[in-house]
């Protein structure tokens, strides 16, 4: 094959979902798969997850939630990122709600029905400081929801937060708003069975995170929250692994073509492998559809036209470690690979 | 149902009036008409073929090098391939100064709160405000194409105002501290855009990051909308 390729591990995913389901039990996982479930392919993902034991996902937002539920994916689906007037369309496809505002509250109020309502997650602001209602803003926010619960319009089943994964004791701090702010909402006669704050950093370090349901995302693609311990160390495996063949070879350098076109993030380090069969090779440049390889201490020279090169994944540097080489981190390796490279689900 | 605003504009009429330009350079430079070549690898470098092909055409190019080579490849040798950064408007004059290409980057405002000084902001928690403030959460992340190596170091424009990304860029959405300027619900928020209407630049993103221009361009995600403007 003369092109790049995505290769998509199930093995490895429905390994990883396993491992923390059995790791958070009896908290369930709400899996992250915003994003084209960062990068690895939506329905394809959540089918998998399914059965190695995720029982619902965070979709960030209602476009991606009406796709899985026209895919046939009938778990629940939580989306929080949305403009005000796409909030009927996600009460239509039985989408559940992350809600900020009064003024989301109204619309979801006024659209939804006893017959089929509004499936609401209210969210409170622990310390991030992006969406959340603010603590003084909490009480009437949790007032009005009661309110439209008992005509039947909505049906309050969660209350959530996002942990800002700065140092435990930060966690901790904000774990103990959120407490705070569940006693409110019960004073206010709400009763949400769905009490969820941490992702792949608080799940996987803080069993006080976990409550009823952990968002886990990244981890759940094999790739470690942390700079230390690795995905490795955590026994996580990765899903996606990305490679390109070596189209050009001379006597002191090579060309693989793959490049920043294909959503390979660039960056300014000098330290940057790839791995062909088990030897190394350091990148020197990066262009849009190809970058140049040279040898490494002492990796075999010249390299075979044709060999594949793994950019990252399974035989080849982690994404994480990627992230590191580029100044950030594996989040952003995988989501920016490119949805138009050829991919293979295996 | 009105998705939340995520939009790459191309100035089409700016961008084919200097590829125009650049098209004449290289002729007066001794290419001929016929052997003109765009690059427009990478969905045109992430600013849309479809948007890109018709302003290539209409300045004169004759020939497109794709991801899958250049059009009529038993001819390559008469192709005169034109350098990517100088067609897009990146290419940089004797006084170091670019146009900045032919492109808005536009994000939309989600939330806004007005925060007490030393609230600290956004994943790690490596940001706090200075003073009182007011912060605009904006509903696009690196995902998208705002890479986070800008996280608290890049200027963005809401409205007549500019902020700083305050913290660290998510996935799919990132805080700016607007200080006392005055922020609503559903403003656009603009990550690059016109030097002369004194938007964030390209040029600048790209000097805070260490990520080229085209590099950023060709990172703008799939969920953000092309579309073309004459404005």
């Amino acid at each position: 094959m003369t092109t790049p390729l995505i290769s998509i591990s199930h093995a490895n995913l429905r390994h990883n979902v396993a491992t923390l389901a059995s790791r958070v039990a009896p908290s369930e996982v709400m899996m992250a798969v915003k994003t084209n479930a960062y990068g690895h392919g939506l329905v394809e993902v959540c089918q998998t997850a399914l059965e190695a034991g995720a029982t619902s996902f965070a979709v960030l937002e209602i476009a991606a939630a009406i796709d899985l539920r026209n895919a046939g994916i009938s778990a629940p689906l939580f989306a929080w990122l949305f403009g005000d007037d796409e909030i009927p369309a996600g009460i239509d496809h039985q989408v559940d709600l992350g809600i900020s505002r009064r003024e989301q509250l109204s619309i979801a109020g006024a659209y939804g029905k006893p017959t089929n309502p509004a499936i609401v997650h209210l969210k409170i602001d622990t310390g991030l400081t992006r969406n959340g209602a603010t603590v003084n803003q909490w009480p009437s926010l949790c007032e009005e929801a009661a309110r439209l619960e008992k005509i039947g319009n909505i049906r309050v089943v969660g209350v959530w937060t996002h942990l800002a994964d700065a140092t435990p004791q930060d966690d901790e701090d904000a774990l103990e708003l959120f407490r705070a702010a569940v006693d409110i909402a019960r004073q206010a006669g709400l009763t949400p069975s769905i009490l969820h704050a941490g992702a792949s950093s608080a799940g996987l370090r803080s069993d006080a995170s976990r409550l009823d349901a952990v968002r886990f995302g990244i981890a759940a693609y094999g790739v470690s929250p942390f700079d230390s311990p690795t995905a490795n160390d955590l026994g996580l495996r990765p899903v996606m692994t990305v490679s390109a063949p070596v189209t050009h070879v001379t006597a002191d350098h090579a060309l693989v073509g793959i490049g920043f076109g294909h959503g390979i993030l660039t960056g300014d380090n000098d330290e940057r492998f790839v791995r062909i069969g088990s030897d190394t090779y350091r990148v020197t440049d990066i262009g849009v559809d190809s970058m140049r390889i040279v040898p490494f201490e002492n990796s075999p020279w010249p390299v075979l036209l044709g060999a594949r090169a793994i950019i990252f994944g399974d035989g080849g540097p982690s994404a994480e470690q990627l992230g590191a080489w580029c100044g950030t981190i594996g989040d952003e390796v995988v989501t920016s690979v490119s949805p138009h490279i050829r991919r293979t689900h295996n | 149902m009105t998705e939340l605003v995520r939009r790459l504009i191309v100035d089409v009429a700016r961008f084919e009036q200097h590829a125009r330009e650049v098209a004449n350079q290289a002729i007066s430079n001794g290419a001929s008409a016929e052997s003109l070549c765009a690059d427009v690898r990478a969905n045109a470098y992430g600013h849309s073929l479809d948007i890109v092909e018709p302003v290539f055409t209409m300045s004169g190019f004759r020939h497109f090098l794709t991801d899958e080579g250049c059009a009529s490849a038993a001819h390559e040798e008469e192709h005169i391939v034109i350098d990517a950064e100088l067609l897009y408007g990146f290419a940089r004059d004797d006084n170091g100064h670019s146009l900045d290409g032919f492109t808005r980057f536009v994000g939309e405002v989600v939330n806004v709160k007005r925060v007490p000084a030393g609230q600290r902001i956004s994943y790690g928690y490596t940001y706090s405000t200075a003073t009182e403030s007011t912060v605009a959460l904006i509903g696009l992340g690196y995902a998208d194409g705002v890479a986070r190596r800008a996280s608290s170091v890049a200027p963005i424009r809401i409205g007549e105002h500019d902020g700083t990304i305050a913290g660290r860029i998510a996935m799919d959405q990132f805080v700016v501290d607007m200080g006392d300027a005055s922020v609503r619900i559903g403003d656009e928020a603009i990550i690059w855009g016109s030097a002369a209407l004194g938007h964030p630049t390209i040029s600048n993103l790209s000097a805070l990051t260490g990520i080229p221009p085209l590099a950023l361009t060709s990172l703008v995600g799939y969920r953000v909308h092309r579309e073309s403007s004459q404005a």
